[in-house]
Parts: structure tokens; C-alpha cells; sequence
């Protein structure tokens, strides 16, 4: 087997996954999920390397959603379809249409797994677009105007990580200290500390991040044009979330995508390495833009809205690279 | 010149500096010295503007740098005039490639993308690092973190350095490597380096100046040594042979050149027969990487075993085989015929203590109280056991402090105390001496011997020569996975280049390691 290596851009790697879990959270297809989700552990596994540890704690996760999910369908959800599977005790409660058990379908198992499914895909997407790319990469792309903002989202956005970073270290420090609880009784009790210590642990690398110019009024590369595509996005972005949820989903995909594009021009260190076996790297780029395209057409979601804001992400798109050439020619 | 006027500093809970004054009137490395918790870290953080802006507390004074007052300069003008570098290099890093991470400030410097590729190739091929460049942060070894870390905030140019415990996790080899590339950049661009260490020796003949923060006063390297604490070697041997200053190597060499070449006796050892750990054959993978390769060994209880090593060697991965975090791919690693792997709640308590080389990483609570109690709860110890212990090793920390803001001593001196109060049948310590002041190191050394008296079996880990030279029945040398030496401190130290003791250097050839072997050796010359 040969390895070759493949190289992406680090806010490419981010686009690719807010688009996959774009794509995941709007289709409804039962061929599709399993495949997103699939796709996802490869590329998580085998091209990003991500710890075995790390991998099995997110296949655990999604394995929790799933198991909880069923559960609150078996127990509180309104049956769906006639192909019972079982029957639990039903218990009415107040007479208000509520009910604890009762018939649990074949039909609300399909329905409970695909939504557990969707949900643990969009978290562990994102979550896998955390661990393996700093978020440092993508905040300090962010225009001078928002420095303020990319000091919060550092802290955000590199939480979770932190927060499975804490877990773990928390989970061993009670194994050494001779604690035989189950882990999840371990970490119901020292729920409040782990997430101040991921919370602390992402301050100080904001701190750091700080410390080395992040918010600096020096940075002078994106002028008011690329504020402005910038603005217009995330203006763009918030009037859509007032209509639908679905389209402001859309639109969120947009904006990476104009992350992309503005940070295409701006950026200046060498792409991230990724390896890939036996992947020739062209058709895996146009196969995951594909597959998050296919997704959002399966939703019937190709509205109005969305092509006008393909209009308004093209125009951003160009205002940025037309303020890099100048900046260039300058 | 860097002028700290009238400076205070409070956190909420505690007052750390009250109308501090200090001068650094030449660039060059200037020492900051003083014992666990004194403000050496809080002290940096604050020139650096971290502190109080992410860690709380109220400031007054002011630091002058050349003219300009670090407090009231923007933010471009401080990445442009003063770098930090933090106890823990890996907490600071940003970005997953060493290019990146380097290029990282010039980022916000607007400058053009050739220009920025030249200065980080620039700074790495100064600190030797060009062959690092494009590969992960994870996969380097501490010494070159902490290479990568220092080159990250010299790149912009700063006219301030501020280096909190560079050299605590590296080998000595690495730890005068990186001292003498400080020191030679240090000089060339006129930088003012503000460098906080608790192993003052190894430092004091790269410094200008040393600065101990218990009595608010700078001196010369020579006259510190006046004021130094034990462990440092020089100023006992100064005393012993009766000579001028020295705080080097080399010019204490010479000044003994004349002495009678006295002949010290082996110590005599007494390594108990019973193996109680025994490591079979043991191959260790960790994330599917092979580190550790078909290690045997055996460890008996009342003795103490060091395992010194380059970074990197997996001195850290054994410690925690041991103690049955990682699983053998192959062969076995067992404690009375038990695997340890299987070791867990009572049993596991009951047999091991440890002191993982992050302390934190062994704190549950929310406060240095409630830590010692459920330490006592835990092993059914009469209530205050450890506390009494926390107490011995530091005493001045306030009880209800949150264990994440003690100093980097202060953690360490809690975690030693949860691990020693209850008298464990092995006690495994990775690092123990990182960060602890020269007392608290004295203690710490008084309690592990009483801890083999009563028939522990102590593991160490470290880069601390004089600790293992103090301390030790055995030595193993790590090299690459492997057990590539083993011995008595006196045949190993004496004859493995790069870990010898200060005293070691200083009488080599001679098998004089501590300050107590010279003194024996010489007393009657």
C-alpha cells in the first residue's frame, strides 16, 4: 500500500466538515446518513490519524446519543407506523396526552435512530474539526475589526477539545487515586470541575494567543472592503436565521465557505498535512463538495434564499480578492 | 534598562508584591530567584500583560522598558517588545506545525509572506531547529518544544524575554544547550532576558545579574551566592576549600586543580533480594506507536530507582506501565505475580502512589482542604494526615486556595503530600523536584528515604542529577525505549556523558557526586 500526502488548507478542513454536517442535518435520506457518518470516521481515522483513544470516544459518543435517544422514544415518544416491535406498560399522565411506554414501533426505532444519528454526526463533525485543527488557525484569520470577537470565539470554540482533554485526565486521576466508581458516577461528581479546568485551560491559550499579537491593531492587510464582505456575511447570515432555521443552516455553510476565499488571501503559512492512502487527492476534494451538495439538494432546501445568498457570498468573495490584489499591487 | 517601580500586585485571595523595585540596567540573562510561591511566575506574566488582564487581581505601579511603560503601550507595540515563554511550553502552543507556530505572531505583524518565511527559517537555523520546521508539535521531544516555544516569541524581535522555568523538564545536556543559545542571541541583539529557576547552578555562569525575590534585591552572580539557598553546590564547596567566588564549572576546576586526587570508596549498596516488580519482556505501545521495547527489569521493595535519560527516552511511559495505565502489547508487568493493568480502586491504591509529572492531573477538588481530606478519606487515614504533610512541605499556602492556583511548586508540593501520606507499597514519582525550592527539595528528599526505610519501593523519574545522586540505589538509562544502562549513581553518573551532578563536573574523574561525598573525601586533606 502506498501513502501518499495530501495537503488542505486548515480552514478548508473546517468548511469541508460544517458542510458535511450541513449536509447530514438536512437530508432525510437512510442511504446517505450512514454514509456521511462513515465517510466522516474515515477521514477522521485513517486520513486524520486521530488518536485510537479519541476515536473511540467519539464513536462512543455517538453511540450514547443513539442509545439515548431510543430510550426517550421507547418511554416518552409518540408512537409512529403499525409494525410493533414491543409493548411496555402505559402509563397516562394527566389526561393531557401524555404518556410514559406504551407500543414502540419499528417505524419511531427508524425514526429515533436516524435523528441520533444526524445529531451525534453534526457534533462529532465539528468536535473532529476542533481536535484536529488548532482553533488559533481559524480565529486569527479573522479581520482586525473583530478582534475583540476572535479573543471569545478562541475560547469557545477551543472549549470542547479542552472539556475531552479534562474528561480523560480526570477519569485517570481517579483510577490513580483509587476511585472504582463507573465513569459516568465519576464524572456526574466532578462535573463542575472538569469544566472549569477546560474553561481555564482554554483562557490560557487565549492568553497565549493574546500574548502574540492576537488583537493586535497592527493588522492592517484587511481593509474596509474585506470588513465590509465580512459584515455583509454575517449581516446576511443574521436577517436569514429570522426566517427559517434551515436556511440560516445554509447560510452558515456560506460563510464558511467566504472564510475560505478571504483566508485563501490572506494566509500565509504553509497548508496543513494530511495524509491519505491510496486517495487520489483531486477526487476526494470534489467528492466531499459533492456529497455536501447532494445533501442539501435531497432537502428541496435550493430556495429563493439560498440563491440570493449565493449571489451575496460571490459578491463577498470578490470584494475580498479584489482587496487583496490591491493590497498586492500596493 | 528595565525599571519595575513601586510595583503591587494582589490576587482576589492573597498579596503577592507590595511596592516591589527592581533594575536591570544591561541586556544579558537576569536571574529571578526565590522560593516556591514567592511570585517568580506572577512576576513574568505580569511584565508580560497577562496578568491581571486574564488571571484577575489588582495592579499598581509600573515597568519601564527604555523609556516606555509597558502598561500603557497597545497591544503591536507589546508583541514587539516583550515575548513570554511559560513553565509549560505545551500549553502555549497554537498551532500544529512548528512553521506555523513560529510564524504565528509575525502573523499580526503585517508583513509580507517572503519576509515572514525568512524570519522563521532565520530564527529556527539559530536555534537549530530548521530540520523541525515542517513536522507536528506533538511528535517533539520537551527540549525541542521548548526550543520552538523560545523561537515563537524571538521572532518578532522583542527587547524582553521573559523565560518562567526553562530548563525544569530538560536533560542537563539540553538544559546548557538551550542556556547558551539564550545567551549568545541574548547578546547579539542587545535583549534583556528574565529567566525564573529554581536550579540557580546550572544558570548562574550564563547570568548577569540574579534577582531573589525574598529580599527584593539584585546581585551580581557572585555575590547571590552569598544568599542562595541549599541545594546550591557552589557556595558550601566555596566555604569547604576556602576559595574565591566561583559559580562555574570550569572555573572551579581550576581553582582545585592543586588538590590531592583523593580516592572515594563505592558506597556500599544494599539492594534487597526480593523482586517485587517485575517488567517481562514488556513492549509498550502507546496510540498504536511503539515506545517502550522488551524492557526486564525488576524493582525491589526498599530501595529507590531512578530512571534518568535524554527526553523523549520514555522514562514517563514506564513509570505509568508500572502503574498499569498502559497495557503490554507483549509480555508482563507485575506487582507480587499480579498484573498491574488489573489494579484498580483499593488494591490499586492500597499498592501504588503516584506523582505524575503534571501534579494537576491528580487533583479532583476545588480547594487544597478539600484535596487532603478525600486523600485521608481514600485511604482511611486519621483526618489531617495529609494536610499535616501539605503543611510540612508548604506552609505558607493558604487552605482554601483552588489547587489550579497554587504555584507550579505548590501543586507539586500537594501532590507529593497525597502520594506520601499514606505510606505506599510503591511510590512512583515522575519529575519531583520541578519547580520545589532548594527546602522543600530537602524535605522532599528526608521523607522519601523515610518512606524506603519503611520498605517502599520508590521509582523516580528526572532530570535531576543531584537528586539521583542523593537518592538513588540504582540507576537506569533510558535511551529510545530501551534500557541502555544500568548501575549505581557512582558507576552510572560517573561514566554517561551529559548526566553528571555539578559537583560530578566539577571533580571529574573523580566519583565525587554530592557535596557530602567531597566533604568525606577531603576532610582530611
Amino acid at each position: 500500500m502506498t501513502h501518499e500526502v495530501f495537503e488542505t488548507h486548515q480552514v478548508r478542513w473546517w468548511v469541508w466538515t460544517v458542510l458535511l454536517a450541513l449536509a447530514m442535518s438536512a437530508t432525510q435520506s437512510v442511504i446517505l446518513i450512514p454514509f456521511f457518518l462513515g465517510l466522516l470516521f474515515w477521514i477522521v481515522r485513517r486520513v486524520a490519524r486521530v488518536q485510537r483513544h479519541t476515536f473511540s470516544m467519539l464513536v462512543g459518543l455517538i453511540a450514547s446519543i443513539l442509545l439515548l435517544r431510543i430510550m426517550f422514544q421507547m418511554f416518552f415518544g409518540i408512537p409512529v407506523g403499525n409494525t410493533i416491535l414491543f409493548r411496555l406498560p402505559e402509563i397516562d399522565i394527566l389526561n393531557v396526552g401524555l404518556r410514559i411506554g406504551g407500543i414502540f414501533t419499528l417505524e419511531s426505532l427508524q425514526t429515533a435512530a436516524r435523528e441520533a444519528i444526524t445529531l451525534g454526526g453534526i457534533i462529532v463533525a465539528l468536535l473532529a474539526s476542533s481536535m484536529m485543527i488548532p482553533v488559533s488557525s481559524l480565529v486569527r484569520r479573522l479581520p482586525s475589526g473583530f478582534s475583540n470577537v476572535a479573543l471569545v470565539l478562541s475560547i469557545a470554540l477551543s472549549f470542547l477539545p479542552q472539556l475531552l482533554k479534562d474528561v480523560k485526565r480526570n477519569l485517570r486521576a481517579n483510577r490513580w487515586r483509587g476511585h472504582s466508581k463507573p465513569k459516568l458516577g465519576v464524572l456526574a461528581t466532578n462535573l463542575v470541575n472538569v469544566v472549569e479546568n477546560a474553561l481555564e485551560k482554554s483562557i490560557q491559550l487565549s492568553a497565549s494567543m493574546w500574548r502574540r499579537g492576537l488583537g493586535s491593531d497592527n493588522e492592517r492587510r484587511s481593509n474596509s472592503l474585506g470588513l465590509f464582505g465580512t459584515i455583509l456575511f454575517l449581516s446576511a447570515y443574521l436577517i436569514a436565521f429570522l426566517f427559517t432555521f434551515h436556511v440560516s443552516l445554509l447560510l452558515l455553510g456560506l460563510l464558511g465557505l467566504a472564510l475560505v476565499a478571504y483566508s485563501l488571501g490572506t494566509s500565509v503559512t504553509r497548508p496543513i498535512t494530511l495524509s491519505v492512502a491510496d486517495v487520489n487527492k483531486s477526487s476526494f476534494v470534489v467528492l466531499s463538495v459533492a456529497l455536501a451538495v447532494v445533501g442539501i439538494w435531497l432537502t428541496d432546501t435550493l430556495s429563493v434564499e439560498f440563491l440570493l445568498f449565493l449571489v451575496i457570498a460571490s459578491l463577498s468573495w470578490l470584494l475580498v480578492r479584489a482587496n487583496e490584489v490591491q493590497i498586492r499591487h500596493a | 534598562m528595565l525599571d519595575i517601580q513601586n510595583l503591587s500586585f494582589r490576587y482576589p485571595k492573597q498579596q503577592v508584591f507590595t511596592d516591589l523595585n527592581l533594575r536591570f540596567n544591561e541586556p544579558g540573562i537576569h536571574l529571578i530567584a526565590g522560593p516556591t510561591g514567592i511570585g517568580k511566575s506572577t512576576l513574568l506574566e505580569i511584565i508580560a500583560g497577562s496578568t491581571p488582564l486574564f488571571k484577575g487581581g489588582d495592579l499598581l505601579g509600573s515597568i519601564w522598558m527604555k523609556d516606555v511603560n509597558l502598561f500603557h503601550i497597545s497591544q503591536s507595540e507589546r508583541v514587539r517588545t516583550v515575548g513570554f515563554v511559560g513553565s509549560d511550553p505545551s500549553a502555549m502552543f497554537v498551532s500544529q506545525i512548528v512553521f506555523d507556530e513560529i510564524a504565528f505572531a509575525l502573523r499580526f505583524l503585517n508583513l509580507e509572506r517572503p519576509e515572514i518565511t525568512l524570519r522563521v527559517k532565520e530564527i529556527a537555523r539559530t536555534f537549530r531547529i530548521e530540520e523541525l520546521l515542517y513536522r507536528e508539535i506533538d511528535s517533539l521531544s520537551a527540549g525541542q518544544k521548548q526550543r520552538v516555544a523560545i523561537a515563537s516569541v524571538l521572532v518578532v524581535g522583542p527587547a524582553l524575554l521573559l523565560l518562567d522555568e526553562p530548563t525544569s523538564a530538560l536533560d542537563p545536556i539540553m538544559s546548557n544547550k538551550l542556556l547558551e543559545l539564550v545567551q549568545n542571541y541574548s547578546r547579539a541583539n542587545n535583549i534583556y532576558t528574565l529567566m525564573s529557576e529554581h536550579r540557580t547552578d546550572r544558570v548562574l555562569e550564563f547570568a548577569t545579574s540574579v534577582t531573589l525575590l525574598d529580599r527584593a534585591a539584585t546581585f551580581t552572580p557572585a555575590e547571590s551566592l552569598r544568599f542562595l539557598s541549599s541545594p546550591s553546590v557552589f557556595p558550601i564547596l566555596q566555604e569547604f576549600f576556602d576559595i574565591e567566588t566561583c559559580y562555574s564549572v570550569n572555573s572551579f576546576r581550576d581553582s582545585l586543580r592543586d588538590l590531592p586526587q583523593q580516592q572515594l570508596l563505592s558506597k556500599e549498596e544494599s539492594l534487597g533480594n526480593a523482586h517485587d516488580i517485575v517488567v517481562t519482556n514488556a513492549c509498550i505501545d502507546v496510540d498504536t506507536n511503539p515506545v517502550l521495547h522488551d524492557i526486564n527489569l525488576s524493582f525491589a521493595r526498599g530501595s529507590i530507582t531512578a530512571l534518568i535519560g535524554e527526553n523523549g527516552a520514555g522514562k514517563t511511559t514506564l513509570i505509568h506501565s508500572v502503574l498499569g495505565d498502559y497495557c503490554p502489547s507483549k509480555g508482563s508487568i507485575a506487582l507480587d505475580g499480579k498484573e498491574t493493568s488489573a489494579l484498580r480502586g483499593v488494591n490499586l491504591l492500597k499498592s501504588f502512589g503516584i506523582v505524575p509529572s503534571n501534579p494537576q492531573d491528580l487533583f479532583l477538588c476545588h480547594s487544597v482542604s478539600q484535596e487532603c481530606a478525600l486523600a485521608d478519606q481514600d485511604r482511611n487515614l486519621i483526618i489531617g494526615t495529609t494536610l499535616n504533610t501539605f503543611k510540612e512541605l508548604a506552609p505558607t499556602v493558604s487552605l482554601d486556595t483552588h489547587p489550579r492556583d497554587l504555584s507550579s511548586g505548590q501543586q507539586l508540593s500537594l501532590a507529593l503530600a497525597i502520594a506520601l501520606a499514606s505510606q505506599p507499597e510503591v511510590l512512583l514519582l515522575d519529575e519531583p523536584t520541578r519547580g520545589l525550592d532548594g527546602k522543600t527539595k530537602a524535605l522532599l528528599i528526608e521523607r522519601l528515604l523515610q518512606c524506603k526505610a519503611l520498605g517502599a519501593c520508590i521509582i523516580l523519574a528526572t532530570h535531576d542529577m543531584e537528586l539521583v545522586a542523593q537518592l538513588a540505589d540504582r540507576v537506569l538509562v533510558m535511551k529510545s525505549g530501551t534500557i541502555s544502562a544500568e548501575g549505581t549513581p557512582q558507576e552510572i553518573l560517573c561514566s554517561t556523558t551529559g548526566f553528571q551532578t555539578l559537583t560530578g563536573e566539577i571533580f571529574a574523574p573523580l566519583p565525587l557526586l554530592t557535596v557530602d561525598d567531597v566533604r568525606l573525601a577531603y576532610q582530611h586533606a
